[in-house]
């Protein structure tokens, strides 16, 4: 369970004050596939990110209960530069109290980045960089995961097989997806909120809330 | 047309002498003897049983016209060619049979040969009887995608005034695709004239000028066609239409709301009807109509857009007096989205899985310390494990630096001494004295420069939910403190083993002195890093002021060597107190008697008050980059 108590977030901006969430009180459950529906910018990477504890809200707070949340599916950016990949996957094994060696094992497996383990992650490419992510992602059981607009990393022919290996491993998991696109959320998701003018909207039902986005959201 | 002038048996009299008479067949015979005694209907028979049964039947010419037309007239095509190429091998191959010839490909779907064969014909054919063919032609040049060939040939050929209506129609529509408005104007308003006026060809006559945008005409044009047909819904919208461009409101109202009375279900004439009303000032009608227009339609952008002008527009039931024509003011159309009521109806009957669940349990768990300390010194672990792994592979110096760093600085404070010949003046080992002096102040200098980038440098490690700002901030400061401890203990043991022999006196005092530092570079970093967001450049105020806290915190002096009145101002400086401190326990003629511990750590539990309050207070703004 995600509980959102009172949370609101606001940016100060040159230009001033920009509304993201209004005052919002509710529970976002982690054992259902939950989907955020919003236009661009209007702060659902912001709410991810709010989940994750990367963003902090302007007041209120969010409390993460009984969950093991993952990190953004396929995020790059927490892996240290001048370590290596090996390095990279110790700590976050130790960090989420894993087996390192299975988790190692299987997140070489996947990410294809062969020899370039004992190299310093900066050295990496993008593409390596998001297949060593993603396998990371995979290799370890969360309860729920968040995802920023895409499942899957690389080049189109990896993006498929991590799309359809990470389907399988999160049967039964929850996830909390962010997306602009109806299509998306309808594929993976069974409930929605929908990001309208800095109000997640809830909908016990996915048609409904794609058709409030479609009525509602449109310019 | 083909089929109207072959049944005119007198038409086209052909002689016989054409046809080589030998060359006739019996069938031929009989069919000859039965159309001249006028008995059609056997002729018809006896000419399609010689053509199915696959023999040579040459009809006499005059009856080849009338005999193709009745072939037509009943579909049998495929005999109406078998036919036409008898009498083109008999070597007949004048205009007519070309033209028959043609004519039978074409409806036989053999386009391309029939245009040829026709131009042929057309070429060959009488100044008279050209058009004629040349209109079948265009229509099967437009057909094989030759518009303008086809058109070039309708500009030519088309007379309005004997012309059928299906060539008439296959023009314009080539004309329409090839987009020669003004040819399709002409061309429709001559058929009008020369054939009479049909609704479908005024329709199309309102449209290009709606779309030329002359107004006025497409009006009136639409008007004459309403007459003609009062059923056709489109001509009265195209007239309600170019009344609403007029621009004159009043003749618009009555000409939109009359397309309506008959037209319920054109959502566009009641955009258009009211945006003119609230043109006219009658907001009241305008938003019933406005409300009346289901949500689903095409035109939701602009009802929503027109509805949010008439929302703000005062009481409901009061008609505004504004006259028609003047400026109205512009509103404000943003409105509040809790108090829209779909959204209002929505949040109201929450979904059962949405429902905040937390129950004080819930939050009181977060309470419990030995969780969070569990959780915290488990991350802070992981953290610093991270960040010394990271610090031996950087470069090749690797944690080396952290001892080459100082090491460097203590060599270069010490041959400076040692040139100035001030060595004999420190009263302690002038190595030592350095030591003991730039260490702890490196304390304080790194634990600082840690701190005040830690949360921007670390903010994708926040990813892992398990990782909490203040892990990063304890894993750093951790770090440093534990590394200066042991470079200290490192150059003072080397120090007492191959240079100087000297009095250790209590470590725990040296701890709790570098301690105080560490605390107050916790507290400077996180205040100095936090304040940065309302002006990012009081941090480099702040490192032009530690370079100067270098020089005067004990890095080259101690309290008791200075000449009592400096020493007063001296001593206002906290640093110096702790560097003070950790010196006399290598010398105790260094104790320092002007060294006031609780002054120093005042300062330093302040500073670290006013660094938490601060991290506390902007730390979500921090994060917001």
């Amino acid at each position: 369970m995600i509980h959102l108590i009172d949370v609101e977030k606001h940016f100060n901006t040159d230009v001033g004050i920009r509304q993201v969430l209004r005052e919002t009180r509710l529970s976002i459950p982690t054992d259902k596939r939950v989907g955020v529906l919003g236009r661009n910018g209007a702060g659902k990477s912001t709410l991810l990110n709010m989940v994750a504890g990367v963003d902090q809200p302007s007041s209120g707070m969010i409390v993460r209960e009984n969950a093991r949340l993952s990190w953004p599916l396929g995020y790059a950016g927490g892996f240290h530069g001048d370590l290596t990949a090996r390095e990279n996957i110790s700590f976050v094994a130790r960090l989420y109290g894993v087996d390192y060696e299975k988790t190692f094992e299987l997140t070489e497996d996947f990410a294809e980045i062969g020899s370039y383990v004992d190299m310093p992650v900066r050295t990496y490419s993008g593409g390596m960089k998001s297949r060593l992510a993603f396998g990371l992602s995979l290799a370890i059981k969360f309860d729920c995961y968040l995802i920023d607009e895409t499942i899957g990393a690389g080049d189109r022919f990896f993006r498929a097989k991590s799309r359809q290996v990470f389907l399988e491993q999160s049967k039964g998991a929850g996830m909390l997806l962010v997306s602009h696109s109806e299509a998306t959320i309808r594929e993976y998701c069974e409930i929605a909120l929908v990001l309208f003018d800095g109000v997640l909207v809830p909908f016990a039902d996915i048609e409904d809330a794609i058709d409030f986005y479609m009525r509602r959201c449109a310019p | 047309m083909l089929v109207m002038l072959a049944r005119d048996r007198r038409t086209y009299p052909v002689s016989l002498s054409v046809v080589d008479q030998s060359s006739r067949s019996v069938q031929a015979e009989e069919f000859s003897r039965a159309y001249a005694a006028g008995e059609e209907d056997a002729a018809i028979a006896i000419a399609i049983a010689a053509l199915e049964a696959e023999t040579p039947f040459i009809p006499p010419f005059e009856s080849l016209w009338w005999l193709c037309g009745e072939l037509i007239a009943r579909r049998r095509y495929r005999l109406g060619l078998e036919l036409t190429e008898q009498v083109w091998k008999q070597g007949y191959r004048g205009w007519r049979a070309l033209y028959l010839r043609g004519v039978f490909l074409a409806l036989s779907r053999e386009i391309e040969p029939a245009a040829e064969i026709l131009e042929t014909a057309r070429r060959e054919a009488p100044e008279g009887r050209r058009s004629e063919i040349a209109l079948i032609e265009a229509r099967l040049r437009a057909m094989m995608g030759q518009t303008g060939n086809a058109l070039s040939l309708f500009r030519e050929h088309l007379k309005f005034d004997h012309a059928s209506e299906r060539a008439v129609a296959a023009a314009l529509r080539i004309a329409l695709r090839e987009d020669q408005k003004d040819l399709v104007i002409q061309w429709t308003e001559r058929a009008n004239k020369a054939l009479g006026a049909t609704a479908a060809r005024t329709r199309l006559l309102a449209e290009m000028h709606f779309e030329n945008g002359e107004w006025q005409k497409a009006r009136a044009t639409a008007e004459s066609g309403v007459r003609l047909d009062p059923n056709d819904l489109v001509l009265g919208r195209i007239a309600a239409r170019s009344a609403y461009r007029e621009g004159r409101i009043a003749p618009a109202i009555a000409r939109l709301e009359s397309q309506l009375a008959l037209d319920d279900a054109w959502v566009e004439g009641k955009i258009l009807l009211s945006r003119c009303l609230v043109k006219g000032g009658r907001d009241k009608e305008a938003r019933r109509i406005l409300k009346g227009i289901g949500a689903a339609s095409s035109h939701e952008e602009e009802r929503r857009e027109l509805l949010a002008g008439l929302r703000n527009a005062g009481a409901d039931d009061v008609l505004e007096a504004v006259p028609p024509g003047t400026p109205r003011k512009k509103r404000g159309n943003k409105q509040d989205v809790l108090q829209d009521p779909e959204v209002r109806k929505i949040m109201s009957n929450m979904p059962a899985e949405f429902v905040p669940r937390w129950t004080p349990e819930t939050l009181a768990a977060r309470g419990n310390p030995l969780i969070a300390i569990g959780r915290l010194s488990h991350s802070v672990r992981t953290l610093m494990l991270r960040e010394m792994m990271a610090r031996f592979g950087r470069h090749e110096l690797g944690y080396l630096w952290a001892v080459l760093e100082p090491m460097m600085h203590v060599l270069v404070i010490s041959l400076i001494f040692y040139f100035i010949r001030a060595r004999d003046a420190l009263g302690m080992n002038m190595v030592l004295f350095v030591t003991t002096g730039v260490v702890p102040l490196f304390v304080y200098l790194k634990t600082y420069n840690q701190l005040t980038n830690a949360l921007k440098q670390n903010r994708p490690l926040l990813n892992h939910s398990r990782v909490q700002p203040m892990d990063i901030f304890f894993a750093r400061s951790i770090l440093e403190l534990f590394t200066h401890i042991f470079v200290l203990i490192l150059f003072v043991t080397f120090i007492y083993v191959f240079v100087d022999k000297y009095t250790f006196g209590n470590a725990l005092s040296v701890l709790v002195n570098l301690f105080g530092l560490w605390i107050f570079g916790i507290g400077a970093g996180l205040a100095l890093g936090s304040l940065a967001v309302f002006v990012e450049s009081i941090k480099n105020v702040m490192d032009g002021l530690n370079r100067l806290l270098y020089i005067t915190s004990g890095v080259f002096f101690t309290l008791d060597m200075m000449p009592a009145s400096v020493a007063q101002y001296m001593a206002y400086n906290p640093l110096l107190h702790f560097v003070d401190g950790v010196r006399g326990n290598f010398n105790p003629l260094m104790g320092g008697t002007r060294v006031d511990i609780v002054y120093a750590f005042s300062w330093a539990v302040g500073i670290l008050a006013l660094g938490l309050l601060a991290d506390r207070a902007l730390r979500s703004r921090v994060l917001d980059r």
